[in-house]
């Protein structure tokens, strides 16, 4: 019996519960999907590296999973509460029919057994199918091949949503318990009666609220824009913190001060319903500055982790495939322990041939060459404050390196660039850093010129020339001073390297010999380490081996992880706040049936209320919105000063896909909301 | 011509084997100026009929002709135009938005009908001092006594100068003091404005202001009842009679 009135309640009350129950339902589906990504990844054919990608990506999913379930948990639970809240009449009845508190708390029960239980198949069942579109991307993001399409269920995934899921639903379980215990039935009855009060804040107050918030919110922008690289971690959350302070100053006293302005504008007040509508509007976000505040931060924090996680997925990939045109690098290069202490460059073929190795023996072609450097280079002449100035001063640390023209040239022949020009006394400046292009470039402009190993030499080109040495999976050449192959002197000669490609390229032989390479090197470092202890060799080294296999699965590594981190947190942000929105938007239009039926009674057209309630329901959803996008222009600036570490140039079409998503997600809360609302009070008029 | 003729309507409950008259082959006119209104006890199909002039319920047959157009015919944004710039309504609860001041209330009315915002003010102040409530048009429903409300609500009723103002039961919810005031300015709005008022009421003394009275009982017309010279109290006691023996013929009917 109780069941049957469980079940007739869900039916009954439906309009309120669709919404909460379609969130929960994109909860559990967005929950199963991204916890089957490992398991997605872990069937693709991944190389070593690859596979070890995959466990990464699944350990931090599993992680970041904990606070999803945290996030939406406290959502369930919010809105379970506000929905019981709403039915107090409902459990008034009950109790002065005379049933016991006992058996309306069963009633519940049972309903959030019912809700539960479909909620979990129905999302699991959705997540099962929306993972294998997801299957595709995952595959894209390891720039594997799919191979031939399988149908994957991820058994793993299911027990953790159903485990998860099950834990919140007993703690609302529980909450519920406690709330019917502590239900009085006068209070219950009388909360029917509560008559709508309209407070309008006090405008001197509201005026002096938002100057604060916005003050609190400039100070706060000013702050993270400034000088972003400089921010701590913890200066970072009190700057946060200041925001939110803001964000909620500004909600508290927007909504009165918009009545006042829109009031003020008898014009625009007084025309058709608008006096109904903005007073609607008004009441409707006073009783909801603190969700909003939430909402708006979560928003904010979405469209900055998703646009710059698409950023640097974006830049990296971009920039690995043109940053990296070799197969293999061996960078031999001696530790300076202080600056005065000079060690003596060190061959690296002669090194490995000494133990018995070849290290040009996997290439096809290569080339072997070493740079320089000059304790005393400077730069003179010029009629900037930056001339004379030593170029490690702005960050690029140690000495800056100098290469002979004939060896980039050659260098540059094996990458399948163009070549560098430059005359007899002239050099070059090769950058693809943008703060170590923007000094370089100031200097060249200015008419600077080197002095390097005794001689003064004069610049080619106006500004520095895009280019690089290093195989590198981003653009972190910080500065090369390239020049004629006579201008150096062999005691400055510094680090050498031995760049080139594999002569085998088949995949899984390719393997084979990049695993070959790192034992040899193991090798050869472990021999120095021994001569270095005999006292045969002076001076540390290190070798450095850097291969294109390598950097490509790092590059998958730190791009997949941000990707499917920040997509899952944003789609659960995204989710968590259209779903509050939505529910007290629907609620509201429920209190206001009885506003509507006047309205109509007095002759207002439906069309005319249509419009009333599209207004209303946007500016609900817009302001968070349009607040948070306003953060979030300031929090990209912050976002872009580290992106542009990584090299990447623009944001433009990240931004772009984020903006899809969010009208995907929370655009498809507010239409739904505003076909529901259209329908509670459509269906109010006609009853009445 | 009448403002208002009503020809013939029924309005039927129920299936082929049960159906119920709510309202019974029932015909009446109101003049232009006129302060009619309708009485009869529970049940007897007063609200319905009103609510049937008013455009809110549909007859089952018949017509009501106002100024010439079958209302009966009229379907969707054609009603609430007609609805809107025809007909101003008072409710027994009021019916007041609670999210708006009195003033915004009563301006409401005239904004939905595209008047322009600048001749809006000279008119609710105008409507508020005839019924005394212009110093309560800055205050919210909630802050009003139940008289108050009632004479705001009239007033958006009036404001727009309608052709009949429509009353269903407008004193229900008012004390006895309230109820004569509003009743007054009524009658007042009625007799300086030449408001034509259709009011249902099962209150004799709140009749006893009309200039005349039909009485309906098992939704069929029983008595019609005309002021002429007579004082309001002379009228109060004819209504209290023909009450009476509205109510003794229920009696026999049990």
């Amino acid at each position: 019996m109780l069941a049957r009135l469980s079940l007739a309640n869900i039916r009954r009350s439906l309009r309120d519960y669709a919404i909460y129950f379609c969130t929960l339902v994109i909860g559990v589906a967005v929950f199963y999907v991204f916890n089957a990504v490992s398991s997605q990844a872990a069937a693709l054919p991944l190389t070593a590296g690859g596979s070890h990608v995959a466990k990464v990506l699944g350990d931090a999913l599993a992680a970041i999973s904990l606070f999803v379930a945290a996030v939406l948990g406290l959502l369930i639970v919010y809105a379970s509460r506000f929905l019981m809240k709403r039915r107090n009449r409902e459990f008034a009845l009950y109790l002065l029919l005379g049933m016991s508190k006992r058996q309306v708390s069963t009633i519940l029960l049972v309903e959030t057994l019912i809700i539960g239980i479909g909620s979990l198949g129905v999302g699991l069942v959705v997540g099962v199918l929306l993972s294998q579109l997801m299957s595709g991307l995952v595959a894209s993001l390891f720039d594997a091949s799919m191979g031939a399409y399988r149908f994957t269920v991820s058994h793993d995934a299911i027990t953790k949503a159903v485990r998860n899921f099950a834990i919140m639903y007993a703690i609302v379980m529980l909450l519920n318990r406690r709330a019917v215990a502590r239900m009085k039935l006068i209070d219950l009855m009388q909360s029917e009666r509560r008559s709508e009060q309209v407070r309008l804040k006090n405008p001197v107050l509201c005026v002096v609220v938002f100057v604060i918030g916005v003050a609190l919110l400039a100070l706060a922008y000013i702050a993270v824009t400034l000088e972003p690289l400089a921010i701590t971690g913890a200066a970072l959350t009190i700057h946060i913190i200041i925001g939110i302070i803001g964000t909620f100053l500004v909600f508290w006293s927007v909504s009165g001060l918009f009545l006042r302005i829109v009031m003020s504008m008898r014009d625009v007040y007084y025309r058709d319903l608008n006096c109904f509508t903005f007073r609607q509007v008004s009441s409707k976000i006073n009783t909801v500055v603190f969700s909003m505040t939430v909402i708006c931060i979560m928003l904010f924090f979405t469209i900055c982790m998703l646009s710059s996680a698409f950023a640097l997925r974006n830049g990296m990939y971009a920039n690995f495939r043109d940053r990296c045109p070799a197969d293999f690098e061996v960078r031999h290069a001696p530790i300076a322990m202080g600056s005065e202490e000079h060690v003596a460059y060190d061959d690296v073929v002669e090194r490995y041939a000494r133990y018995g190795f070849d290290v040009r023996a996997p290439l096809a072609d290569c080339v072997h060459f070493h740079t320089y450097s000059d304790p005393s280079l400077s730069f003179v002449g010029g009629r900037s404050a930056a001339s004379g100035m030593a170029p490690e001063a702005y960050g690029s640390g140690g000495d800056t390196e100098i290469i002979r023209v004939s060896d980039y040239n050659a260098l540059r022949a094996l990458f399948g660039r163009e070549q560098l020009e430059l005359g007899e006394g002239e050099f070059a400046i090769i950058c693809d850093f943008d703060k170590g292009r923007a000094f370089y470039d100031r200097m060249l402009k200015d008419g600077s010129q080197l002095e390097v190993f005794g001689r003064t030499l004069s610049s080619r080109y106006r500004q520095s020339q895009d280019g690089f040495v290093d195989l590198s999976s981003m653009r972190s050449n910080a500065g090369i001073v390239v020049v004629p192959d006579d201008a150096v002197d062999e005691a400055g000669a510094s680090i050498d390297r031995v760049i080139g490609n594999y002569a085998v390229q088949d995949g899984g032989q390719r393997q084979g010999i990049e695993e070959q390479c790192r034992a040899e090197r193991d090798a050869v470092e472990g021999q120095m380490d021994a001569e270095a202890d005999a006292g045969t060799l002076q001076g540390s080294y290190f070798i450095r081996l850097i291969t294109k296999d390598q950097i490509v699965s790092e590059s998958i590594t730190s791009g997949a992880l941000m990707t499917f981190v920040c997509l899952y947190i944003g789609l659960v942000f995204l989710v968590a706040s259209g779903a509050i929105l939505a529910l007290r938007a629907l609620t509201d239009s429920v209190d206001s049936v009885s506003r509507y039926e006047t309205l109509r009674k007095i002759g207002v057209d439906d069309r005319d209320i249509d419009r009333s309630l599209l207004i209303q329901t946007g500016l609900f959803f817009l302001l968070p919105l349009l607040v948070a996008c306003v953060h979030a222009v300031f929090g990209m600036r912050f976002m872009m000063a580290f992106i542009t570490l990584v090299g990447v140039e623009s944001v433009f079409g990240s931004i772009a896909l984020t903006v899809l998503i969010i009208l995907l997600v929370y655009g498809g809360y507010f239409v739904a909301t505003l076909a529901g609302s259209k329908r509670i009070i459509e269906a109010g008029v006609r009853s009445a | 011509m009448k403002l208002l003729s009503v020809r013939n309507i029924e309005k039927r409950y129920g299936h082929k084997f049960n159906v119920t008259k709510a309202i019974d082959g029932v015909s009446f006119g109101v003049d232009a100026g006129e302060f009619v209104a309708i009485m009869g006890p529970s049940g007897s199909g007063k609200t319905t009929l009103l609510n049937c002039i008013s455009t809110i319920d549909t007859v089952s047959s018949g017509q009501i002709l106002l100024e010439g157009t079958d209302i009966t015919k009229l379907k969707g944004a054609a009603l609430s135009d007609f609805r809107r710039k025809n007909l101003g309504f008072i409710f027994q609860d009021f019916n007041l938005l609670d999210t708006l001041t009195a003033y915004e209330n009563i301006a409401l009315a005239l904004s939905i009908q595209k008047i322009v915002p600048d001749r809006i003010d000279e008119r609710v102040n105008a409507v508020a001092k005839q019924l005394g409530i212009a110093d309560v048009l800055e205050k919210y429903p909630y802050q009003m006594s139940g008289g108050q409300k009632q004479r705001v609500a009239a007033a958006r009723a009036v404001v727009t100068s309608p052709r009949m103002i429509l009353a269903d039961e407008p004193t229900g919810a008012l004390d006895s003091k309230s109820a004569k005031m509003l009743l007054e300015r009524l009658s007042y709005l009625n007799q300086r404005r030449g408001a034509t008022i259709l009011m249902v009421t099962h209150d004799s003394l709140s009749a006893s202001y009309a200039s005349r009275i039909i009485f309906l009982k098992d939704g069929k017309l029983f008595y019609q009842l005309k002021r002429g010279q007579a004082s309001r109290k002379q009228l109060f006691g004819k209504i209290l009679r023909v009450v009476a023996t509205l109510e003794e013929g229920q009696g026999d009917a049990r």
